[in-house]
Formats: structure tokens, sequence, C-alpha cells
């Protein structure tokens, strides 16, 4: 199958820079991803192109793109059953590009440490691990699954138009350690969550959730968050 | 972390809760409202002044009617906030938009309360 | 900047719009509604937005509260129930629920509509407005004599 890809492109050490689509046409063959085809390009048609890779296999979280309009991971993308002749490739929404398809991530770290994404336990460590039983596990195993893809904060309107919004993986992130029993530290995340850039900033719009390689249940999580702020100042 | 609008109540956790109050009781109340000014109108939705008149002689009614008044414009009006918070970024066109809203639902407050305890 | 809706981001596209032409229906509602005070001027008021155009006006208007009421009972069970796991069943679940609330509304709504559509004469608001211009020019006699 033959696919043209128009990949939106911007390169910054060019005079007068602007942001534009150049199409690529690739032999497609069953099983091939997105990822695959962006390295037939690079390798074999047009070495000045720019995008973020690792692992090539969801777990590293660098290929997150907006592909065909809705953000998701290039290397999870299979293009056949995608049934398009033509597929459109943007770098991730509302973040500062910085070539072609690979965007500045510093908004999105300085927004995930904001809520301080790690235990906070001030007791004295106990003789063995600080234990849990597997019910209690099983409220947070699902945000720890978040490989930080960017895909969900990138796909959601509220953040498009506040970029100080920390966002829903920064958010789910807060959820995780604020519903681990182990954790003590509600009251330093709370300044971070109870603002109108924070918890409140978020309508339930399920674009996270839509875009999430990893199927997470993001914006229950938000709620869920929501109402143990709302309990505990009502 | 940028500077975040601490100080600023609009679009926080009162915000947020309040308007799911306030949405509940104006389901509630419009149901009540719908059903007695349309569908159980006589007089293939005829409403009159007598009729109404006589609704409004009660003081339970008139309590509810102002009470359903300050709970849309509050709903309105949070939910106009939160909609210039997404789209107006300017500082000096919000608050120009802010003020004018708040002069509205000001306005629209004192007139409906007005016209209410008024007609009867 | 396009980005592909699906059902959530279209519920809140809807949600949102609604609720901006319920505002502004809400400062119409209370303006006309204050020019209410005498029987005069009420039946004037109603005559003209009881006219069957308006009436059937009023089913759009019925629509979009239909739209905002239960699509607002989507995002309660959201936020306090865990609706959020299958937000986009429950949408199409109230907009078939919300369709039949609309029709079983509109059809009163129409009917009424069509009765004073080819009845025009048999309003009330046509008899008592003789009755009120009695009233007001009574009334205006009244004022004077005061002065």
């Amino acid at each position: 199958m033959q696919v043209t890809f128009k990949i939106s492109r911007f390169d910054p050490q060019q005079e007068e820079a602007k942001q534009h689509y150049k199409s690529y046409t690739v032999q497609t063959s069953p099983g091939m991803t997105v990822l695959d085809a962006l390295n037939e390009i690079k390798w074999h048609q047009d070495g000045t192109l720019s995008y973020r890779k690792s692992c090539r296999s969801g777990i590293c979280g660098s290929c997150a793109m907006k592909i065909n309009g809705i953000n998701g991971l290039a290397c999870e993308t299979q293009i056949e059953p995608m049934k398009k002749k033509t597929i459109v490739l943007d770098p991730l929404p509302s973040f500062e590009v910085i070539k072609d398809l690979a965007v500045n991530m510093d908004p999105f770290f300085e927004h995930l440490a904001a809520v301080k994404p790690y235990l906070i336990n001030e007791e004295p460590p106990p003789d063995r691990e600080r234990l849990q039983s597997p019910e209690e596990f099983k409220r947070i195993s699902d945000p720890i699954a978040c490989i930080l893809c960017m895909s969900c904060t990138s796909s959601c309107p509220s953040f498009w138009t506040d970029p100080e919004y920390i966002g829903p993986a920064a958010l789910y992130k807060a959820y995780r350690y604020e519903f681990d029993t182990r954790d003590k530290g509600s009251e330093e995340r709370l300044e971070a969550l109870d603002n109108r850039h924070g918890l409140w900033r978020c309508h339930t719009i399920f674009n996270c959730m839509d875009a999430c390689p990893k199927n997470l249940k993001i914006t229950h999580g938000i709620s869920l968050l929501k109402r143990k702020v709302i309990a505990e100042k009502y | 972390m940028s500077d975040r609008d601490r100080g600023i109540r609009s679009g926080g956790a009162f915000s947020w809760f309040f308007q799911r109050i306030s949405g509940v009781f104006l389901l509630l109340a419009l149901l009540v409202h719908f059903w007695v000014l349309h569908f159980s109108a006589p007089d293939h939705g005829e409403i009159t002044f007598g009729s109404v008149m006589e609704r409004l002689n009660n003081p339970l009614w008139r309590a509810f009617d102002i009470l359903f008044v300050v709970t849309a414009v509050y709903h309105a009006m949070n939910g106009a906030l939160l909609i210039v918070q997404d789209y107006i970024r300017a500082t000096g066109l919000r608050m120009i938009v802010v003020a004018g809203l708040w002069i509205g639902a000001l306005y629209f407050l004192i007139v409906g309360s007005m016209t209410i305890l008024g007609l009867a | 900047m396009f980005y592909r809706p699906k059902t959530g981001m279209l519920a809140w596209i809807l949600f949102r719009t609604t609720g901006i032409l319920l505002i502004i229906y809400l400062a119409m509602h209370i303006t006309v509604i204050s020019n209410l005070h005498n029987p005069g001027k009420f039946n004037e008021t109603m005559a003209f937005l009881g006219s069957w155009q308006f009436r059937l006006l009023e089913i759009g208007l019925y629509a979009v509260v239909i739209y905002h009421a239960l699509n607002g009972v989507r995002i309660l069970i959201i936020d306090f129930w865990k609706g959020a796991l299958f937000q986009a069943k429950m949408f199409w679940i109230l907009a078939a629920i919300g369709l039949v609330l609309f029709v079983a509304g509109a059809y009163p709504i129409f009917t009424h509509a069509m009765y004073w559509k080819h009845n025009p004469d048999k309003s009330n608001y046509h008899i008592i407005e003789e009755a009120s211009i009695a009233q007001e020019t009574f009334l205006a006699g009244w004022e004077v004599k005061d002065e």
C-alpha cells in the first residue's frame, strides 16, 4: 500500500522560518507503524527531518505526536488498519516547536514537578518496608503505568488556553501519591492542586483519556482528587 | 513556578462545588417552572395576568421565584467567568469584560427580584 | 489549530455553546418579564410572545435547555461517581433520553402553536387588552385629578 505522509516542518535556523507541510510517499507493509515510516523517510528520503524516538515499543514516551488530528504514540500506531491514503503528522499541540515534530518539553516537566511527584513521609522508616495491602496498591496501580509521553496534557483544551494549567499528566501523578497510603504529603501538594490553574481547570473534556496510549483512567483519577479536596474543605 | 494568580478567588474549589449545587437546584426548579407555566397551563398554553397574580400572592411562590432568579444569575455568571478565563488572555480586555459581566449580573439580579416583589 | 473531537470534546463544546445561549436567554427573559407590571402591558407583551411563531421558537429553547440539563447530569455522574469510566456511552444514553423528552415536550408546544395559528381571534389577550386600555385611561385620569 502506498501512503502519503504530510508532515509539519519547521526549521528555526532558516531565515524567516515558517511552519509548513511537506509530503512524502512511503510503501507500507502489514504491521508497519508510523514511527517505521518516519524512519524510512529520514533514512532514505530526507535526512533533515527531526522527531523524537527511542524504544520503538511504546514504553519510553518519546514519539508522541498528533497523528491525523489526534495525539498518540507513533510507534504504537499501525498504518494499514487506519485505511487512510494520506496521514497528517503534527507536533504535539500547545508546546513550542524546536524543529519539525520535536517540541520543548520543559513546561511539561515544570508542571509535573509542581505537584511533588515523590513519596513524602517524615515518619522514621520502619525496620522493613512501608507495607501496603494488595487492595491499597490497586488504587494506585493505574497511574503507575504512565510513561509521561505528554499526549494527554497536549490534547487538553484547557491547557491550550491556559499554559499555566498543570494539566492531566501532573494531576494524575498527584492522584498516584495522594491516594498512596504510605504518603503523608497532602498539605504540601494542595497548593499546586487547589487553584484555578490546578484541579479546577479540568472541565472533564476527556481528550486526555481518548489520547492516552496506555488507556489510563486519567479523568476518573482527577474526579477522585477533586472529591478529596472538596471533602476536606467543606 | 510562575505566577499562578493565587490571590484570585474565582475559578477555585468553591466556584466548582457551588456550580454543581446550583445546577442541581436549577434542574429541579426548572421542572417545577416548566410544569406550572407551560405543560399544565390550561387554555392552549395561554398564561393570563390573573393566573400569574394569583400564584405570586402566595409568599412561598414568591420566595421560590426569587431563589430561582438568584441561583440562575449566579450559575450563569460563574459559567461566564469560566469561559472568560479560558478565552480572554489579554488583561485589559479581560478586566473590561469581567466588569461588564458583574454590572450585568447585578442589574439582572435586581431587576428580576424587583419584578417578582413588585408584581404582587 | 485542528484537533479531531471525540464524544467528550463534542459534549463539552455543545455544553459551553448552550450555556452561552442560555445566558443570553436569561437576560432576555428577565427583561421581558420586568415589563409585565400591569394587565395592559402584560397582555401586549404576551400577545406578542404568545404568537404561534414565538411558540415555535420555544421548541428550540426547549432543546437547548434539555441538552444543558442532561449533560449537567452527565457531569455530576462523572464528578461524584465513576462516570468517567463510561462517559461516552453515557453521552449517547442521555442523548436518547433527551430525544424522548424533546419529542414529548415539543409536541404540546407545537400543537399549542398550531392552535394559535388557526385561532388567533380566540386569544384572551386581545379581549383583556381592550379592558386594560380602559383601565389605563382611567388610572391616567386619576393621577391627573390627584395633582
